[in-house]
């Protein structure tokens, strides 16, 4: 037996184990679970006993089945969000609620670029929130923080950029130009914003391509600190790329001793041909190891909808405007989800809208019936507006749904105003309807969307308050016992991780959350309060830096 | 490799963007494009496989094939795309002709835009390729019959691709049809089988400056422009709009009155219509108008 063999023991151990629910004391060795129960049932092995976290509580380690490294990326540049956040070195970020703010933030970190023509970059700019409409980081405000220096503020949607005149000119826009997404402001000149491809396609090429979505060791490693600090021991790239650059930065890091995350990639289907898709699927799989998981393939049906972009059925949109848009022409993802079912992949999906949910149903109804495979473990991501018919289907076809429930705390409020009205926001994320139909249930933070932080997301899942206050869809709210499994072993379900992470049982993976309050003795509403002191992954601990307030 | 001062003098390369639903013949199209080439193209294409460009052809032809990615690359500015064109005006001198083979659901008019910025590319306008045997169907279609419009509406030049399948009557619909969205020139083909110089040489038209077009690019909803050189009495212009039937969710438009001057801004909600003074000026004389509706055909109401 390995020398990292030892007994943790905690104030209490959560295992989502149906053996043992709760214990106090856990054995690892070579990484894995060896034994569990009380001390005198563990006495017998003669190890140690490690009183670290003897007035903590344990739980599994979280599984993120649905994130992006990209979140790694984007610490390197400034925060611009309306809420707080904490970067992976713990530093608390306040929320930028006005013009103001935003340039004062922006001033200081221009201070730091020791380059005078070096581009000043800012993420998740968020002005729908912003209490003075009128007061916005147009072209004029960001020249307020510099005209000779190329600025860029990417809005969280991700979708819009808005740029200084010094990024304008640099990118060949001005006046002259007519084009798609180039806006104007009332009195007719550039405001600075850009909204469509040809104009982002200028500007960020001017910088070099940031934050479009590659990885590299640092992303990579910034990335697992952000999962460490808030509990999570594996997180996933749900829209990676495996050439040869990304595979080796996948690689390279999870090889890293001190790399303390289990790494899941899907590679995005998007970029290559089904032939060229499924021959890089099957060379990622080779790299596969204990700490990296690679071969499924993900799928975007539909856009989203707080963009307005996700595909709705009737009636539609609730303020009456366009339906969304499909990724793919549903031929074409008629003809991807068949190619990549027949190899023997698994597939994760992107639906949003009802209308694209349903298209993928009667997709999948028509390839499992062609061609059946048993546990498939499709699963369909953010699945945000499954009807309860859509439900029954899910779960005939054996399918998986990995819920986006954060969407209840930040957009519910615009969701009732503006993209599916009162009735429909109630069933957004309709976690409690999965369980009834006994759907498999992950919940995820789609990270940089939202922040990565699972407890968080279980008070979404469990409370469905909006930002507002007001609960919407009581009748889906689900328990704390459910969330945390939702967001444990329901989430390594959907990856096929289940039988090594999720749970603590005999020969997994000696994986843990480490809590400084018990998650299942905590009123409903301060389950996201609670402190995170760092996780365990194979064994060994990795203190976190969020215990700043 | 030209070194990279050469570039000033050199004349600006052409661009054209090749768009269309799926099977309607783009492969075919740049399939023939190549075998005819004279000169080195870059070709950007959405996917290398479905493509099945005849190794040999690419070979002999000097130019390069970078494959793309087979989403919407106009809706998406994923790695694959921007890293690709990125390559390709970083060694622009090497072409004569730069041609991207849109998806089948991409709007071919948002990937010329890109031309209208690079300083080094010159727009040569939009060819959508029509499969003339499902376009009406299609044009129908819940699904994408809005991309269907979309599409055309974007196009400098439509192709009516697989005419032979159509009888002589079938195509005079189908003229009459699209003669109600597109002043783009027409042309029936077989299996895409025209001239490179025609296909290359488009003139693209201006994107239009004014703000009631924007609205027009939505997925899903179901857009009519309405142009008309002349002015309009501004007392008829509210009774054709008290007229208009409670499926149009949106209208917009600049219009100019004969008893009134100067520009005005038409806009229209499904509640309520308002005109206000245009103050950014408009070179045009007459009224250009759109009309988004949800009703899954082609609104035919005739402005005045």
């Amino acid at each position: 037996m390995s020398n990292t063999a030892k007994i943790y023991v905690a104030r209490s151990i959560i295992t989502l184990n149906p053996d043992c629910p709760e214990v106090t004391h856990v054995a690892v060795s070579e990484g894995k679970i060896l034994a569990l129960g009380t001390l005198q049932e563990l006495a017998g092995l003669n190890l140690p006993i490690d009183e670290k976290f003897s007035d903590k509580v344990l739980m599994p380690g979280f599984v993120e089945a649905h994130g992006h490294a990209i979140c790694g990326e984007s610490w390197r540049y400034s925060y611009l969000g309306f809420d707080q956040q904490y970067d992976p070195s713990g530093n608390c970020w306040p929320g930028i609620v006005n013009q103001q703010q935003a340039i004062s933030r922006l001033q200081a970190a221009q201070e730091k670029l020791a380059d005078a023509d070096m581009g000043l970059i800012a993420w998740h700019y968020d002005p729908i929130f912003w209490a003075d409409q009128k007061k916005l980081l147009d072209k004029h405000a960001l020249d307020l923080v510099s005209k000779t220096r190329p600025i860029m503020v990417m809005h969280a949607s991700g979708h819009i950029i808005n740029v200084n005149s010094k990024l304008l000119e640099m990118a060949n826009l001005d006046e002259s130009l007519h084009i798609e997404g180039l806006m104007r402001d009332e009195q007719g000149h550039l405001s600075g914003e850009l909204r469509d491809l040809a104009t982002q396609f200028a500007v960020l090429r001017v910088l070099g391509n940031p934050l479009i979505g590659e990885v590299d060791l640092d992303i990579l490693q910034q990335y697992a600190k952000l999962a460490t600090n808030v509990g999570v021991t594996t997180a996933s790239e749900l829209y990676a790329s495996f050439d040869d650059d990304s595979l080796s930065s996948y690689r390279t890091a999870a090889a890293q001793k001190n790399f303390s995350l289990r790494l899941y990639a899907a590679q995005n289907a998007e970029t290559l041909s089904i032939d060229q898709g499924l021959e890089k699927l099957q060379q990622a799989q080779l790299y596969s190891n204990e700490k990296l998981y690679l071969g499924s393939c993900k799928l975007i049906v539909d856009g989203s909808i707080q963009s307005f972009t996700a595909r709705l059925s009737w009636p539609g949109y609730h303020n009456g405007v366009a339906n969304g848009a499909w990724k793919q022409a549903p031929q074409k993802m008629r003809q991807m989800i068949r190619e990549y079912h027949r190899a023997g992949v698994q597939l994760h999906i992107h639906v949003n809208g009802d209308q694209a949910i349903e298209l993928v149903l009667d997709i999948l109804e028509e390839v499992l019936a062609e061609y059946p495979r048993a546990d498939h473990r499709h699963t369909l991501q953010h699945c945000q507006l499954a009807s309860e018919a859509q439900f029954r289907r899910i779960a005939k076809l054996g399918l998986c749904v990995n819920l986006f429930s954060n969407h209840l705390y930040y957009w519910a409020d615009q969701h009732c105003a503006l993209t599916v009205g009162p009735s429909r926001v109630k069933r957004m994320n309709p976690a409690a309807s999965a369980l009834q139909h006994n759907v498999p249930l992950a919940i995820h933070s789609d990270t940089p969307v939202t922040p990565l932080n699972p407890l968080f997301s279980a008070w979404c899942a469990v409370n469905r308050i909006s930002r507002s206050g007001k609960v919407y869809g009581k009748a889906q709210r689900i328990s704390v016992l459910q969330a945390l499994h939702a967001l444990t072993l329901g989430a390594a379900y959907t990856l096929k991780l289940d039988h090594l992470v999720g749970s603590i049982e005999v020969g997994k993976y000696a994986d843990f959350a480490v809590l400084e309050e018990h998650p299942l003795h905590t009123d409903n509403m301060a389950i996201k309060d609670i402190k995170v002191w760092g996780t365990i992954l194979s064994g060994v601990a990795h203190q976190g830096v969020q215990n700043v307030v | 490799m030209l070194p990279k001062s050469s570039l000033k003098n050199q004349q600006k390369v052409p661009f054209t963007v090749i768009g269309g639903f799926l099977g309607a013949g783009k492969t075919s199209l740049i399939n023939r494009l190549l075998r005819h080439a004279q000169q080195p193209y870059a070709v950007l294409v959405n996917d290398f496989g479905a493509l099945n460009i005849d190794e040999k052809l690419i070979q002999q032809h000097s130019g390069e094939t970078i494959a793309l990615a087979n989403g919407c690359i106009c809706c998406s500015l994923a790695a694959g795309f921007s890293k690709g064109l990125g390559q390709v005006l970083d060694k622009l001198d090497h072409f004569s002709h730069v041609i991207v083979e849109a998806s089948g659901i991409a709007d071919p008019g948002r990937i010329q835009d890109i031309a209208r910025i690079e300083a080094s590319l010159e727009a040569r306008g939009n060819i959508v390729v029509l499969d003339a045997s499902e376009l009406l169907q299609q044009a129908k279609d819940n699904l994408i019959g809005s991309i269907i419009h979309q599409q055309i509406d974007a196009a400098d030049m439509l192709l009516l691709n697989k005419q032979s399948l159509l009888s002589n009557f079938e195509k005079r619909i189908l003229e009459n049809y699209l003669s109600q969205f597109s002043c783009a020139p027409r042309y029936f083909t077989d299996w895409t089988n025209i001239e490179n110089s025609q296909v290359l040489n488009l003139v693209a038209r201006s994107r239009n400056s004014n703000p009631l077009l924007t609205e027009v690019n939505n997925h899903g909803l179901f857009s009519q422009v309405i142009n008309s050189d002349q002015r309009i009495n501004s007392v008829e212009f509210k009774l054709w709009v008290a007229q208009l039937p409670s499926d149009i969710l949106r209208g917009k438009g600049l219009l100019h009155f004969t008893d009134r001057a100067g520009t005005w801004l038409w806009q229209k909600s499904t509640s309520q219509s308002t005109l206000t003074p245009f103050l950014q000026g408009s070179v045009e004389r007459g009224c250009e108008l759109v009309l988004i509706g949800k009703k899954n055909e082609p609104l035919l109401y005739n402005f005045k």
